[in-house]
Formats: C-alpha cells, structure tokens, sequence
C-alpha cells in the first residue's frame, strides 16, 4: 500500500521518514521505506525480521541510516540523537534495570539521564510509579518485580521525563489478561491525558485494534501498510455476511451453483452465518436468488469488515 | 467488525499530572548523575563498608608511623651534619606512606566497585535504559569510571591530605609541603585512573560479575607480580614501575627524586600509566559501542 503523502506532508507529523533504507553488509533490513507517524496512537507491526528493530534503532539515533532522511520530532536522529533522546520515551522489551535500584530511584535516574533537576526528577518518579499503578511497591529493588510490576516500572521510566513520543516495544509481553487490561488503559490514556503520542512496536494485534487508531506495517524491510486502522479494517474485499433462517446446506448449495464458494460459521447464539466471497456486480442478486431457491429467510446482510488479523494476513500474501 | 474504539478498562491513578516546562540540565552532567547514583548504591554493599572501615585502620596507622618516622627526621636534622646521611627522602614520606597506606584499601574498593560495574549493567539490560536515554558512550563510561573508584578517591586523597597535614606539624614548611601534596595527588590520580580503566575494560567482556572481578584482580595483582619478578631477576627495579598499581607510585616517586625505582625515568611509567589506561578504556568504548539498546 502506498503511503498517504498529505500525511507525511502535514507539520504535525510526529515522525517522518523519506525513502530510508539501511543495510548490513549484503543484508537490507529496510528497503526505501517511506512512512510518517500523525499524533496519536500509531502501531508498527511485522513480523520477525521485519526490519522494526532496525527502524526503532535509527529512530533513536543508535545507528546511522544507509540513505534517506529522517525527521523525529522535527528533529534529525543521525545528526542529533541526544536531543531526540530527550524528547521521546524508549520502553523495551526486554529487562532493563540497574540491579539494587528500587524503582522509584530507577524513575529518578532516568528523568535526571535526561536533564531534569534532582528535585524535580523524584518528584516525578513518584508521580509517574503512582500513575502506573506502582504506588505502594517502589520502594522494592526492580529486580524482584514480577513480570508485570517490571512492565509498569519500564513504563513509568520511560514516561518520567515527559516525553513528546513514546517508543514501546510489547510492552504487554509476558502479562496476565488483567495486567493487559489495565497496560492497555495506560497506553490509551497516555495520549489523552499526558499529550504523550505512541508508537506501538508488538505482535498482538488485538492489542492494536484496541488502543491504536494508526497502523504502519513492514515486512521484509518494505513498507507494506501506513494508514488509519478504520481504513485498514474498513476496507472491504468485496465479501459479505449472511444470517439466515432455515437449511443453511440448501443455501450453500444454492450459491455454489452460481459459481461462489462461501464460508459457514456458527456464532455465539448458533445462528448460522455465511461469508460469501465477492461474486461479480451483481453479488446482492445472487445472494437473494440463492436464499429464494433453497427456500431460506435471509436474517441480516451486511458487507463485511475484515479484522486486523485477516488485514495483516493479507498484506503480507 | 469494526474497530472497538472504547478505551480498554483498568483504574488509572494520576496526580493532577502538570507538563515539565522547566530547564533541562547540559549534556555535561550526565556523567556526574551516573557517578553519583553508582556511590549511592555501592553504599549499601557490605563490603564497602568494611573495605572502608579497614582503609581507617589502616590509615590512622599510617599517621601514627608516619608521626615516629617525622618525629625521627626532626632528631636527625637536629643531631647535625653527621647523623643527616642516615634519613635520605624523607622529605617524600608522607606521599610514600599515603601511596602505600592506600594500596590494598584501593584495590579492594575498586575490585568491589568497579570490576562488576559494566558487567552488572549488561545483565541487567542497564544499556538499554541509559543509551535510550541522552547518554553518549563517552559519557556513560565516564560516569561508570568515577563511580568505579569514588570510594578509594575518597579514601586515597583524605590520605594524603591528612599525611600532608601532619609533615607540616613536624615541618612547616608549606611551599615543600604544597608540593608533595600536588606531586602527590598526582601519583594518587594515576594510581585510580590506571585502577578505573583496568576495572571497566575487564568489566566489559564479559555478563558476570565474579568473572570480571577474577579478571580484573589477575591483571593487576599479575602485572605486579611478573613486573616484581623481572625487576628483581633482571636487577632493573624500573621494571617494577610498570604494573598497574606501581606505576603511578613511581611517577611520584621519579618527580620526587626518590631512588625506589632505580633507572627509571618519568617517561617510563608515565608510558605504563597511558598503556593501563587507554588501553583498557578503548576495550570498554568498544564493547558500549556495539551494545545492543534495541534488541530484535
């Protein structure tokens, strides 16, 4: 899919990156990619080696682009990566604490690495560990946190020293459905109460369908998505939805007649749903002459959206 | 489907959270915030407490030695021109006996320190949050070297200061006395920074803390041992000057006039301090350098 140049072009794009490409040796982990980051909540998808790290990397202005230009914050990370540094928010993935450190000193140390004053940098950690929902642990050394006290502690480190963008790499890898939950408010919120805008590195696509409305997808090193969700998921292949009432088999049989092949699938409340695949310009005809001829009541007919799985599983067949 | 456009549930807590609008400290500081975060939680080691318990000892038996040894040369510069010969270079004393006062204090406090400090910080992911942060590898480095030998800095010029202080009780004689002590500090800033160096570089090959620490006591108390060894079989005491604790005691004693390293001029172990220092510091630059911050 080809990027949206109105939005690389408009000032209020949090990152943007112009045909940058990176290579290792005879490896190219990106390849001309051009894309742009609006306000918001945005998710960088792909799979492994995908070129997502390479990318977050040169983001960062922890290693140098091949060719291209980039622009974070208005800010260029090659020519200088402190300054973007002090303006965005890394959480990783992995552990990364200072062993002994309780995580109120970690938050501490974190906003003063990034210039704030000692006083301020405290008060802050507080407020920061309280607002990750930390309050009554932060006075624990990091490293015999759980798997989601240790999320919550990166989280808060990484936002203490108010950062304009935030960087967050699966930040709800290894937590219990109730910890994704509340990590998920926090993500949400993070835009709406803290002004803080989000780039989302994961794997869980449900997890994006929950908190991102922007979507950048590569694969392979090419830029295979940049667009809202809504257009994502609003993009309809041509298939629709059928609820019926009588013999679903006859229905079925009906439609294969007229050359479609559709899906069946029971919901919840075991109502018989088909998908029936686009089947030429007259696809609504053929659904209410199929229904007519099997002698079946149709219930609801609606085009159908795809999910963000189906989506992604698209853009990268 | 459509997207769920609803925020998911979970109680946020926020403390009528306000933007920071205020001045953000110079890239310059970086280094001291990493020093002084590296002292506060080497406090909490048990075993800096008791390194440093024993460099007092140590050191308040030094002042008393060093208080005979002074008391001596005063007799002696009394006694006249004949008993003189029998109390040559002790106007060195005090730096001598704060160089040696502070030797195994300063290694044990670094090899506690310093030896662990790069090691600890790559198996912890410590990388990750310093160098996703305004943190330049020069800076960082430098910040990990004064938090590797804070302690023994502390301990080490305290030394010779009091030592300093003490020769001008016997003495008072504060231009020489001025002198020892700058030529001293000198000795004592080399010594660390040779000590600081070897600790970080062996610190960065390797994810365990015990390793670098093996590694760093085997190249300092090795260096001094084979260095010892040579001097000795080879009758060259300059030899000696070469190792990384001795290097910097005998700058001072070479700028002092001292005969401790027979042969030996300034140049040589100024030229073993450079080796002890860039060498190992280029190995740590390296290691940081290629550090992964973003893994995947």
């Amino acid at each position: 899919m080809a990027p949206r140049d109105p939005v690389i072009g408009s000032a209020a794009v949090r990152v943007r990156v112009t045909s940058l490409t990176r290579r290792y040796g005879s490896v190219t982990a990106l390849d001309d990619v051009t894309l742009a980051v609006p306000p918001g909540r945005t998710a960088l998808l792909g799979p492994n080696g995908s070129g997502k790290s390479t990318l977050l990397k040169i983001l960062l202005g922890l290693t140098r682009a091949t060719s291209g230009q980039i622009e974070v914050l208005g800010i260029d990370p090659a020519r200088d990566p402190l300054a973007v540094r002090a303006r965005v928010g890394y959480m990783p993935e992995d552990d990364a604490h200072l062993p002994g450190m309780t995580a109120v000193e970690l938050c501490a140390y974190g906003a003063e690495l990034a210039g704030l004053p000692p006083r301020e940098a405290i008060e802050r950690a507080h407020a920061a560990l309280f607002y990750v929902g930390l309050d009554d642990k932060r006075y624990l050394p990091v490293e015999g946190y759980s798997t989601g006290l240790k999320q919550r502690a990166k989280l808060a480190a990484a936002i203490v020293h108010d950062p304009d963008l935030l960087f967050l790499d699966e930040p709800t890898n290894g937590l219990d459905p109730a910890s994704r939950d509340e990590m998920l408010a926090l993500v949400a919120d993070l835009k709406t109460r803290r002004g803080c805008d989000v780039v989302l590195s994961t794997h869980l696509l449900h997890d994006v369908e929950r908190v991102c409305d922007h979507v950048i997808v590569l694969a392979s090193g090419k830029l295979m998505a940049d667009a809202p969700l809504r257009q994502l998921l609003g993009e309809n292949d041509g298939r629709y939805t059928v609820r019926i009432k009588g013999d679903p088999d006859a229905f079925e049989r009906a439609l294969r007649a007229r050359g479609c092949t559709p899906e069946k699938a029971l919901d919840a409340s075991r109502s018989t749903w088909l998908v029936v695949p686009p089947i030429g310009a007259r696809d609504l005809d053929a659904v209410w002459q199929s229904a007519a001829d099997a002698g079946v009541q149709v219930r609801q007919l609606s085009s159908r959206t795809a999910s963000l799985d189906e989506a992604f599983v698209r853009m990268l067949t | 489907m459509t997207p769920n456009t609803s925020q998911p549930a979970g109680v946020i807590h926020d403390l009528a959270y306000r933007r920071y609008e205020g001045a953000r400290l110079g890239a310059a500081t970086r280094f001291t915030v990493i020093a002084r975060y590296a002292v506060i939680l080497q406090w909490r080691l048990r075993a800096v407490k008791l390194f440093l318990v024993g460099a007092l000892v140590g050191l308040a038996m030094g002042a008393m030695a060093l208080g005979f040894r002074l008391g001596f040369s005063r007799i002696v510069s009394e006694g006249g021109e004949g008993l003189r010969g029998l109390d040559r270079g002790a106007d060195a004393v005090p730096v001598a006996y704060a160089l040696t006062a502070q030797y195994l204090p300063s290694l044990l406090l670094v090899l506690v320190c310093g030896a662990p400090s790069v090691a600890a910080d790559l198996n912890a992911g410590a990388f990750q949050f310093h160098f996703a942060r305004p943190v330049s590898a020069g800076q960082y480095l430098a910040g990990r070297m004064v938090g590797a030998v804070a302690w023994a800095a502390l301990f080490s010029y305290a030394s010779l200061a009091l030592y300093c202080v003490e020769r001008l009780a016997f003495v008072s004689d504060v231009a020489s006395t001025a002198k020892l002590l700058a030529v001293g500090a000198l000795g004592v800033t080399a010594r660390l920074a040779a000590l600081g160096a070897v600790a970080l570089g062996c610190s960065s090959l390797t994810r365990r803390k015990g390793l670098a620490q093996a590694m760093f006591l085997a190249l300092v108390a090795g260096s001094g041992m084979i260095s010892a060894i040579m001097a000795h079989n080879l009758d060259r005491p300059w030899i000696a000057a070469l190792s990384v604790m001795d290097a910097g005691a005998a700058l001072t004693d070479q700028l002092l006039g001292g005969a401790h390293f027979a042969g030996a001029t300034a140049f040589a172990p100024s030229l073993a301090l450079a080796v002890w220092i860039v060498g190992p510091l280029a190995v740590a630059w390296a290691r940081v350098r290629s550090a992964e911050v973003v893994r995947g």
